[in-house]
C-alpha cells in the first residue's frame, strides 16, 4: 500500500463540518458501512469501508484504524464491466431463441428490454469484478481527508460513503480555499479575486 | 460543494504561482519557513510549459534546471508553466513533488521509505511525512498570495525578467 511503501501520493479533500468522534465510534460508522454490509451482487459497482491493511485485516473491531491521532482505513471499489462485443453476440443469440420459442418475427421493445435485463443479470454474474483500493486518512482536527487516488468516479463514492458514515460533506481543494485555510486573511482574499493574469 | 463564487475565473494564478516557483529558485530566494522547521527548494527533473495561445505544451526533464537552455527559451517565448517538480530539502529529509495546474494540485510525491519496524510506526512516520508536504504546500502558496497582491511582486518580476534576459 502506498502510505507504507512506494509513492506517498495522496489528494487532499476537505470539509467544513467539526467531528469530534473517537477510535471507538469511527470503528461503528466504517463497520456499519463497510463494503461487506453494502454489497449486493446484482450491482455493478459495489462499494465500502474496509479496514487499513486490508486483505490482512477484515474485521474493523479488532483492525487498527486509530494511528497516532489520525484515522487510517480504506475503500475498496468492485466494478463490473461486461464487454459490449460479447453483449452483442450473446444478445443476438439470445434474440434468436427468443424469436423462435415464441413464433415470433420481430422484437417489440419490451421484449429487447427483457432480454437485455435477463442478460446482463446473467453476465453479471459470471463475470469478476475490478478491484480498487482506497487508502484513507481521517485528520478531524484539521477537517481534511487524504485519498490515495482521485477521479470523479472515486470522487462520487468517496462522498456518498463519508456522508453515510459520519454525515460530512466532502469536497476538493482550491487554490483560494488553501490560502484562505492557511492565513485567514479575508482581505487577501479578496485582493487575490481582483487579480488580473500578468504576462511574465 | 464549492465554498467560494469566484467573481470570475482566476485560473492563470495557478500558473502564475508554478512559474513563481521557478523564479524564486533561480533567483535563489528558495528558503522558507514551517511550524516544524526550515525548508528549501530546487526545481528539477521534470517541468512542462505551455503556450496560452496555441495551447501547445512541451515536456522538459533534466537533473539541473539552471543548465537547461530550453526552459529559458520557453519563458522568453512567453511560456507559462503546467506543470512543476520540485524537491524539497527539510534537515536531513528529502521530498519530491510534482505540482500540476487544472485544476492546481499535487499529483506525484516521492517520500523517504519508514525506518521504522512496526505497522504502527511505519503509518505514524509516512502520514507525518504526508502532513509535511501539504505543510509546505500551503506555505508556498500563501507566500505567492502575499506577494503577488503586493508591490513586491513587481520587485520580483523586474528581478526574474533580468535574469532571464541576461541568461
Amino acid at each position: 500500500m502506498g502510505l507504507i511503501s512506494g509513492s506517498l501520493t495522496f489528494f487532499r479533500l476537505h470539509f467544513q463540518e467539526t467531528i469530534k468522534l473517537s477510535n471507538q465510534e469511527i470503528q461503528l460508522a466504517l463497520d456499519k458501512y463497510s463494503f461487506n454490509n453494502l454489497f449486493e451482487e446484482e450491482k455493478f459497482v459495489n462499494y465500502g469501508f474496509v479496514p487499513f491493511d486490508f486483505p490482512v485485516q477484515t474485521d474493523f473491531l479488532t483492525a487498527d484504524t486509530d494511528f497516532d491521532g489520525l484515522a487510517v482505513f480504506g475503500v475498496r471499489i468492485d466494478e463490473k464491466k461486461i464487454n459490449k462485443k460479447y453483449f452483442d453476440i450473446e444478445f443476438e443469440r439470445m434474440k434468436s431463441a427468443f424469436l423462435l420459442e415464441n413464433g415470433k418475427t420481430y422484437l417489440t421493445k419490451t421484449d429487447k428490454e427483457f432480454l437485455k435485463n435477463a442478460l446482463n443479470k446473467k453476465l453479471l454474474k459470471s463475470s469478476l469484478p475490478t478491484t480498487s483500493i482506497v487508502e484513507i486518512i481521517l485528520n478531524q482536527d484539521e477537517k481534511c481527508i487524504f485519498v490515495s487516488a482521485l477521479n470523479s468516479k472515486v470522487m462520487d463514492i468517496l462522498e456518498h460513503l463519508f456522508r453515510l458514515a459520519f454525515e460530512i460533506a466532502i469536497y476538493r481543494e482550491s487554490m483560494i480555499e488553501n490560502i484562505r485555510k492557511k492565513t485567514n486573511n479575508a482581505k487577501l482574499i479578496d485582493d487575490m479575486l481582483m487579480l488580473t493574469p500578468y504576462n511574465f | 460543494m464549492k465554498l467560494y463564487t469566484d467573481k470570475k475565473d482566476i485560473t492563470f494564478l495557478e500558473s502564475e504561482f508554478l512559474t513563481y516557483l521557478l523564479g524564486k529558485y533561480y533567483l535563489g530566494e528558495n528558503l522558507f519557513d514551517t511550524e516544524n522547521g526550515s525548508f528549501y527548494f530546487e526545481a528539477s527533473e521534470h517541468i512542462v510549459l505551455y503556450n496560452p495561445n496555441t495551447e501547445e505544451k512541451i515536456s522538459i526533464e533534466s537533473s539541473d534546471f539552471n543548465l537547461c537552455k530550453e526552459i529559458y527559451t520557453a519563458l522568453k517565448d512567453g511560456k507559462k508553466v503546467f506543470e512543476l517538480s520540485i524537491k524539497v530539502k527539510m534537515g536531513s529529509i528529502s521530498f519530491d513533488i510534482t505540482f500540476r495546474t487544472e485544476p492546481l494540485r499535487i499529483v506525484r510525491v516521492n517520500a523517504p521509505k519508514s525506518i521504522a519496524e512496526n505497522l504502527q510506526d511505519k503509518v505514524i512516520e509516512r502520514g507525518l511525512y504526508l502532513k509535511e508536504i501539504y505543510e509546505i504546500y500551503d506555505v508556498l502558496l500563501s507566500d505567492f498570495a502575499q506577494t503577488r497582491t503586493t508591490d513586491d511582486w513587481y520587485i520580483f518580476i523586474r528581478k526574474f525578467r533580468e535574469f532571464i534576459t541576461n541568461i
